[in-house]
């Protein structure tokens, strides 16, 4: 085999290249360059890994190095034994686009899997094992930055005592490692609680003015079961677990410096996971078993406050930790006792009714994202009315319904002689945005036309448009 | 200054305020950092003599101007970083070392400049090594700094005191496993004036409120450049510090402009639905174009100072001369955000390689006599203590 290959020789010295050829036998290498030649033995030489198309180099005792682009031929030529096998089975992974494929398809599945299934028990494990004077300095930091959007409490004596009495009667029949800290704040619009690490309880004044005593022993219960099965602590731990994916895959250790300030503010917005929400209820109705207190009580407490928040949910919507109250209800009190408290319209409510508890006319599917319309009434001096052949529904405005913003909006508009809609107008409505989608939808509608005297007319009309929200 | 010159500006992601050492917002101080591929010289003309046959003798040497060339191929290095970080989450972070050298040695194999190309020759072990220091601190620091509150101001004091040897050290790291034709880059360590740059004129910056910043950007630019050398060749920089003031200036102007509009855009919206507290949907525009903001920014204070720091480097007597378009700069990068943000960071490789593409493509080499003329630096020099400590104390921890 009189295999060559064509490269350059660095002396190490110098920055000159030296155009040579470098020759093997298997036990010695030569090189051969016009000023310089020698030979020495494959053992003294270490090669570089192959790496893409980079070039390679051999590197000789004394600090020479020989520079080739001829990946094959430094291989064939020193044989596949002179690399080591590590080397060569990575860059045989490398060189690979079905390799590289399916390495983007498992890289997903690790990171995606991990975040669904391994981290949320790693979180848990991690958050058990949180000592508890960590654990109370951690809710001490959320509350401080949860204080400058709350206004103190101005709640009397006697409802203080209330709730205090009734944390008496469950930490009489439970143990708890500490006892739970009861702090009181003034949400404004809607009654709400919160759990913070550490045992720190917030009680909303409108809670409390709402609740009956059991009630408050329920809400209380539910609480406690966040602070007890660390619900709180998790969540930052999973929110920052997607952080140190992204610093494990980048190698970028700066953004870890962002850590520290986010977890305050993770455990004021993160709110809980319906997973959290449910433990919680099944830990507070056992809480609430042992201190012999109905536990129906948590049933209608929770719909209390679903029926108390308002429509609007600008105000401290992001506080809001609560989803899916009607399967919550469902799941604590599966006799449905207090189920039709979520709708009072329809007292006796079937079984298909309950999913969508609330007190307006609602679209028949919660998720949806447009309007039912409803309610064509029209103005008009023809025999025949003109009847919709096609009602495209309005679209909900996004920003709305992030926010949680319901309104309605009527509109005036005329069905030409052809079937179609023009110069429709808003004439009432609640958000700007909403009349904008009201009147893009009605624009697309087609009608048979009114008739008068059997000729089709121009006809007015106008249009009541209800934007609802489900419960979310 | 990890990976090489111009990637770190192709992380767009990373969004650290101005003011910060270890600052994003000083592109052009990673691509001097990285530098240690590029700087390097040669001369086409003189070396007849010694040069391949392939140059035929040249004409003797008018100010010939070298681009630099980066032959790196997206699909192929997707493949690399793909495999690589695979083998690194299998591993536990194990591989990481391994990958960053393999990611390194791509960036740097593929830069050419007069026919050659640049080398990385880190030794994985040692980087594994200085990994391992990094993940025992921060785990001992998350554990006991919890538990005792001195430890915390003990560790940031040691923190503080040792981030000038930090950086001097991962600098020495990289440049001397940076080779160019068989020869090493070099760094000249100086814990002092690291200190000196680290402490005492960054405190003269915050005395004067920050206006002193772009001032002291150049001082750590000339602080990293003017310590290079390759071979017996030292790089110097000297540049007016006019225009590190003028685009700091035009980037801050700019992420102001952005929060006051932001702020403004919260204010209406708070108003229209008469809260008295802005809920987060409100604040998300803000958010939204402050975040746009620091963006653009970053890419053009790179583009900027790319330019600047670039034209003002020497080698010897050699010259650099960079000509990045700003509004091309920003246009490839925007792209990449797009791209990035849309595969969640898969295509994170494709961005680096176009980045280090584009921006190798603007800087030019212009020997000014033969470059192999440059010699290493004494006899003894690849034993010398420095080198040898360098490479015995491999360090380098990804700043």
């Amino acid at each position: 085999m009189n295999a060559q290959v064509t490269g350059y020789w660095f002396d190490g010295l110098k920055l000159t290249a030296h155009p040579a050829t470098l020759e093997c036998d298997g036990l010695r290498v030569r090189l051969t360059g016009i000023e310089t030649s020698f030979e020495t033995s494959l053992a003294h030489v270490s090669v570089s890994d192959r790496l893409g198309r980079t070039p390679r180099y051999l590197h000789f005792p004394g600090g020479g190095s020989f520079e080739t682009l001829d990946n094959d031929g430094i291989d064939q030529l020193l044989g596949a034994e002179r690399s080591d096998r590590i080397s060569l089975l990575i860059h045989w992974l490398e060189a690979r686009s079905r390799i590289a494929a399916i390495a983007t398809l498992l890289l997903v599945a690790i990171v995606g899997a991990s975040t669904y299934f391994g981290v949320p028990v790693l979180c848990r494990r991690a958050a058990l094992a949180v000592p508890a004077n960590i654990e109370r300095s951690a809710g001490e930091a959320a509350l401080g930055t949860l204080n400058q959007w709350l206004k103190p409490s101005d709640l009397d004596h006697t409802q203080r005592r209330r709730v205090l009495a009734q944390l008496t009667r469950l930490r009489n029949a439970s143990h708890f490692a500490t006892a739970p800290r009861l702090e009181y704040r003034r949400l404004g619009t809607f009654p709400n609680a919160f759990a913070f690490p550490g045992g720190i309880i917030v009680m909303s004044n409108e809670l409390v003015l709402l609740a009956t005593d059991d009630e408050i022993a329920a809400v209380l219960a539910h609480e406690i079961a966040h602070w007890q099965l660390r619900h709180g602590l998790q969540s930052v731990f999973r929110s920052s677990a997607a952080l140190l994916v992204v610093t494990t895959i980048t190698g970028d250790l700066s953004t870890l410096t962002s850590f520290a300030g986010t977890i305050p503010l993770t455990l004021l917005q993160r709110g809980y996971s319906r997973e959290f929400e449910q433990d919680a209820d099944d830990y507070a109705v056992q809480l609430l078993k042992r201190a012999q207190i109905d536990t129906r009580a948590l049933a209608s407490i929770l719909s209390k406050l679903e029926k108390s928040r308002p429509g609007s949910g600008a105000d401290y919507s992001y506080l809001s930790t609560h989803p899916a109250t009607s399967e919550r209800i469902k799941r604590i009190d599966p006799t449905g006792t207090y189920r039709e408290l979520l709708k009072p319209e329809e007292p006796a409510s079937t079984e298909e009714a309950k999913d969508s508890p609330s007190t307006d006319s609602k679209p028949p599917n919660p998720d949806s994202q447009s309007t039912k319309v409803e309610s064509l009434n029209l103005v008009t001096d023809a025999d025949e009315p003109p009847s919709p052949l096609s009602q495209t529904p309005p679209t909900y405005p996004l920003w709305e319904r992030v926010k949680g913003n319901a309104g309605t909006v009527t509109l005036e508009f005329v069905v030409m002689k052809d079937g179609t809609v023009h110069n429709v107008v808003a004439v009432e409505s609640t958000h700007q945005a909403f009349s904008d989608a009201a009147i893009a939808a009605v624009q697309q509608w087609k009608f048979r036309p009114g008739k008068k005297a059997g000729r089709p007319v121009n006809t007015r009309a106008s249009i009541t448009i209800p934007f609802t929200l489900s419960e979310k | 200054m990890s990976e090489s010159l111009p990637p770190e500006a192709s992380s767009p992601s990373e969004t650290t305020p101005i003011g910060l050492p270890n600052d994003p917002l000083t592109p052009a101080a990673t691509g001097a950092t990285d530098s240690p591929p590029l700087p390097s010289a040669s001369v086409v003309s003189a070396p007849a003599d010694n040069e391949p046959p392939l140059l035929p003798p040249s004409p003797p040497p008018a100010p010939t101007s070298h681009r630099f060339i980066f032959h790196g191929d997206e699909r192929e290095y997707f493949r690399i970083w793909i495999v690589n970080t695979l083998l690194t989450i299998l591993t536990l972070g194990g591989f990481a070392a391994w990958a960053k050298v393999r990611k390194r040695r791509y960036l740097r194999g593929n830069t050419e400049l007069m026919g050659h190309r640049f080398d990385y020759r880190a030794n994985p072990w040692r980087l594994l090594v200085g990994n391992i220091i990094v993940v025992i601190l921060f785990t001992a620091y998350g554990l006991f700094g919890q538990v005792y509150p001195m430890v915390r101001a003990i560790a940031l004091v040691i923190a503080v005191v040792l981030l000038p040897w930090i950086v001097v050290r991962s600098l020495a790291f990289n440049a001397h496993n940076t080779t160019y034709r068989g020869l090493r880059f070099y760094y000249q360590q100086s814990y002092l004036g690291g200190a000196a740059l680290y402490f005492g004129q960054f405190l003269l910056v915050i005395l004067s409120c920050g206006i002193l910043y772009p001032g002291w950007i150049r001082k750590q630019r000339e602080f990293i450049i003017g310590n290079h050398r390759l071979g017996d060749a030292f790089f110097r920089f000297k540049a007016p510090v006019g225009p590190f003031y003028v685009s700091y200036l035009l980037a801050g102007l700019l992420v102001g402009t952005a929060a006051v509009a932001g702020a403004v855009i919260t204010a209406l919206a708070v108003q229209r639905h008469g809260g008295k507290l802005p809920d987060l949907v409100d604040l998300l525009p803000f958010f939204a174009l402050y975040g746009l903001a620091i963006f653009v920014a970053k890419q053009l204070l790179f583009a900027l100072l790319f330019n600047h720091v670039w034209s003002h480097t020497t080698l010897d007597d050699h010259r650099f001369n960079a000509t990045l378009r700003t509004a091309s700069w920003l246009k490839l990068q925007s792209v990449n955000l797009l791209a990035i943000i849309g595969t969640a960071g898969l295509l994170y490789p494709w961005a680096q390689v176009r980045s280090v593409r584009f921006a190798l493509a603007h800087l030019e080499f212009q020997p000014s006599g033969p470059i192999e003329k440059i010699e290493r630096l004494g006899r003894a020099d690849g034993n010398a203590l420095g080198e040898t400590a360098s490479e015995f104390f491999g360090m380098d921890f990804g700043l």
